[in-house]
C-alpha cells in the first residue's frame, strides 16, 4: 500500500505539491491526471525519492520511504518513464536484466528471468534478446520498458506517461495489454497521464490534480457521473456520458440472447411467427454455434408477427467480447443500426447480447447533472 | 535471402578485409623489414640517397630507438589519459562543476607552450634524460583527452542518466555503467588524437637525451645526413599510423550515438 500523508513539495516560492493526502490500496492502479504543471509527475517522483518532499511523508507498506536508502528503494520499485527510458548502449536482455544485475543475481537466473519477461510481454526472446533500443519500434521499446520495471518482481510500479510517445493506435494496444498484465500480476501502480481515456481504461481510482492539489479522487464512473466542480467538469469534457460507458464491462450487462439455426431462420423469414411471440432480435448461428446473421421483426407485415428476411452479419463487425466496454458495445449498436449487440467469444459463438435499452437506462441513472 | 544479395555481401566483406587487414599487414611486414633488417634498409636507403658515406646509424640500432620511442609515448599517454579522464569526470560531477572553467583554461594554456619550452623548464627541475621528456609530453597530451572527456560526458542524454538513477544505480554505477560507456567513443577519439600528436612531439625528447627516434633525426640534421633523418621519420610515421589504426579499431567497438 502507498500512502501520501500531507505531502508538500516546494520549489522556492512555488508549491508544486500542496498538502496532498491519499492512499492506494495494494494491487490497485491509481491514475494521477491533470493539466501540465499540476504536480502529478512531481508526486510520482516523490515515491521513489527521485525528488524529496519539502513536508509530509510517503508510506510504502506503513514504512516511510525516507527511512529507506534511495538506491535500495528504487530497486524495489518498478519505474517506467516516457520515451527514452532504455539504455541505448545495452541490448534488450541487458536492459531488462539491469535491476537483477544491480541486485547481484547470478547470470543464469538473470537470463531465465529476462526470457520469462519477454514471453510475458509477447516478444519472442530468441528474436529480441540481442536487439538494441535503436532497432525497436516505439511500441516494442515501451513494452521492454515495462518488462524492465517488472524484472525484479517489485510489488509497486511507477509509470510516468509510459505510452505517451506512442501513436494512438499502438497506444490502445499497449493499454489493453497492460490492463491484461495487471489483472494477472496485481501490482500496486501509480500511473501518471494526461489522457483521460487512458485513465478511465486503466485506473481503479483516478486522482485529478490542479495547481498541486487534489480536486477529486474516486473511481472513474463516479468522477464522470458526479464531477466535483466546474474544473473537473470541463476537464472530463462534454462527452462524459459516453466516456463513462467505458467504465463498464459488457459481461456485467449481458442478457440472454435468442438464437436460431440458419435453416430455421430461412423458414421464419418467409412465414408469420407461429407461436404468437416475436423477439426484438434473433441471432442466427451456423452448425458450430457461430454467429452468421440475424432476424428482425418486420413492422410492415400484416400480422406484425413476422421477421424480415435473414441478414448476414460478421461477428468481428457487430460482436463485442465480454471484457469489452459498454462504450464499444454502444458504438457497434449505433454503427450497425441495431437494438442490441451480440456478445461473442473469439470463435464467434454467441454468449448473449447487450441491449441499447439497458445502456440508456444506465446512463439516465448515472449522470446527475 | 536471395543468392544475389549474399554474393554482394561476400564481395563487400572481401573488400573490407583487404582494406582493414591485408593492407595494414603488408605495411607492417615492410616496416619490420626496414627497422630490423639492416641489410634491407641499407639497400633501400642507397637507392633513395645515392652517394652517402653512412646509411646505418652505428651507435644505437634503429630497433632500440623505436622501442625507446614507444616507451616515451606509452608512458606519457597513459599518464595523460589517466589524469585527463579523471579530471574530466571530476569537473562534470556536481562537486567538481565549479572547477570546470579553470581546469579547461589551465590545460589550454599548457597546450600553447611549445614542447621544447616545456623541456627547457623541466630540465633544470628534473635533470636530463627520460623523465623531463615524459613530463613535457604528458602536459602536452592532456588537453584533447580532457576536452573530449568533458564533451563526451556532457553529451549523454540526461533522461538516460535519470533512468539509471531510477532503476536504483548508485552514482558510481551510473558513471561506470551508463555515462562512461556512452561517452567512450568521444573519449577514445581524444586519446587517439593525443597519442598521434604525441608520437611526433616525442622526437624533441632527443634534445635532452631522452632517446627515441628523435636521436637519429637530430643526428642526421647535425651531420647533414638525410638517410638518418629519413629512417627516423619513417619509423615515427609508421608508429603514429599503427597507433591510430589500433585505437581506431578499439574506438569502433564503443557505442556510437550517431547510429541510434
Amino acid at each position: 500500500m502507498i500512502e501520501f500523508r500531507d505531502v508538500v513539495k516546494r520549489y522556492g516560492e512555488q508549491l508544486a505539491v500542496d498538502h496532498v493526502s491519499f492512499s492506494i490500496p495494494e494491487g490497485e492502479v491509481c491514475v494521477l491526471i491533470g493539466p501540465s504543471g499540476c504536480g502529478k509527475t512531481t508526486s510520482l517522483k516523490l515515491v521513489n525519492r527521485m525528488l524529496e518532499p519539502s513536508g509530509g511523508e510517503i508510506l510504502l507498506n506503513e514504512r516511510s520511504v525516507a527511512s529507506i536508502s534511495p538506491d535500495e528503494l528504487r530497486r524495489g520499485i518498478g519505474y517506467v518513464i516516457q520515451s527514452v527510458g532504455l539504455f541505448p548502449h545495452m541490448n534488450v536482455a541487458e536492459n531488462v536484466g539491469i535491476v537483477p544485475r544491480l541486485l547481484k543475481w547470478e547470470r543464469a537466473r538473470r537470463e531465465r528471468r529476462t526470457d520469462e519477461l519477454l514471453d510475458l510481454i509477447g516478444l519472442e526472446p530468441q528474436l529480441y534478446r540481442e536487439k538494441y533500443p535503436a532497432q525497436l519500434s516505439g511500441g516494442e521499446a515501451q513494452r521492454i520498458g515495462v518488462a524492465r520495471a517488472l524484472a525484479a518482481d517489485p510489488p509497486v510500479l511507477l509509470m510516468d506517461e509510459p505510452f505517451g510517445a506512442v501513436d494512438p493506435l499502438n497506444r490502445e494496444v499497449l493499454q489493453l495489454e497492460f490492463a491484461a498484465l495487471q489483472r494477472k500480476l496485481q501490482k500496486t501502480v501509480v500511473f501518471v497521464t494526461h489522457d483521460l481515456d487512458e485513465a478511465i481504461r486503466l485506473g481503479d481510482t483516478i486522482v485529478i490534480m490542479k495547481d498541486g492539489s487534489i480536486v477529486q479522487h474516486g473511481v472513474p464512473e463516479d468522477i464522470l457521473a458526479n464531477p466535483a466542480d466546474e474544473f473537473v467538469r470541463r476537464f472530463v469534457g462534454t462527452d462524459r456520458a459516453l466516456k463513462r460507458l467505458a467504465c463498464f464491462e459488457v459481461s456485467e450487462y449481458m442478457q440472454t440472447a435468442n438464437t436460431v439455426t440458419r435453416h430455421e431462420a430461412e423458414q421464419r423469414g418467409r412465414e408469420p411467427n407461429g407461436d404468437g411471440r416475436i423477439h426484438p432480435v434473433l441471432w442466427v448461428t451456423d452448425d458450430d454455434n457461430a454467429l452468421v446473421g440475424m432476424l428482425e421483426p418486420d413492422p410492415d407485415h400484416a400480422s406484425r408477427l413476422a421477421y424480415r428476411p435473414y441478414v448476414a452479419l460478421h461477428p468481428e463487425e457487430v460482436g463485442v467480447q465480454p471484457p469489452s466496454s459498454l462504450r464499444e458495445a454502444l458504438s457497434r449498436i449505433l454503427g450497425q443500426g441495431l437494438r442490441a449487440a451480440p456478445v461473442v467469444d473469439e470463435r464467434g459463438t454467441v454468449l448473449g447480447e447487450v441491449r441499447l435499452s439497458d445502456i440508456e437506462e444506465l446512463n439516465q441513472k448515472g449522470i446527475v447533472r | 535471402m536471395s543468392p544475389g544479395s549474399s554474393s554482394v555481401r561476400r564481395e563487400f566483406s572481401a573488400a573490407t578485409a583487404f582494406r582493414s587487414l591485408l593492407l595494414p599487414t603488408a605495411f607492417a611486414v615492410a616496416f619490420v623489414a626496414f627497422v630490423w633488417n639492416e641489410a634491407a634498409r641499407e639497400a633501400l636507403l642507397q637507392l633513395l640517397f645515392p652517394g652517402r658515406f653512412s646509411y646505418i646509424y652505428e651507435r644505437v640500432s634503429l630497433a632500440q630507438l623505436f622501442a625507446e620511442h614507444v616507451a616515451l609515448v606509452a608512458i606519457s599517454s597513459a599518464l595523460a589519459a589517466l589524469v585527463g579522464i579523471t579530471l574530466g569526470v571530476f569537473v562534470t560531477r556536481p562537486i567538481g562543476r565549479d572547477f570546470q572553467p579553470i581546469v579547461q583554461d589551465m590545460s589550454s594554456v599548457a597546450q600553447t607552450f611549445p614542447p621544447v619550452a616545456v623541456l627547457a623548464l623541466a630540465v633544470p627541475a628534473i635533470g636530463f634524460g627520460f623523465a623531463p621528456s615524459i613530463v613535457a609530453l604528458f602536459v602536452y597530451s592532456i588537453l584533447p583527452i580532457l576536452n573530449n572527456t568533458i564533451s563526451g560526458l556532457d553529451s549523454v542524454d540526461p533522461a538516460v542518466v535519470e533512468a539509471s538513477r531510477g532503476v536504483g544505480m548508485k552514482r558510481y554505477q551510473t558513471l561506470l555503467l551508463t555515462e562512461l560507456p556512452l561517452a567512450a567513443r568521444v573519449i577514445a577519439a581524444g586519446v587517439r588524437t593525443s597519442v598521434v600528436i604525441n608520437v611526433g612531439t616525442a622526437t624533441v625528447g632527443a634534445v635532452v637525451g631522452a632517446g627515441g627516434l628523435g636521436t637519429i633525426i637530430v643526428s642526421g640534421l647535425v651531420r647533414d645526413n638525410a638517410a638518418y633523418v629519413f629512417s627516423g621519420a619513417i619509423a615515427a610515421a609508421f608508429l603514429a599510423l599503427s597507433l591510430d589504426f589500433v585505437i581506431g579499431r578499439v574506438q569502433a567497438r564503443f557505442y556510437d550515438a550517431r547510429t541510434s
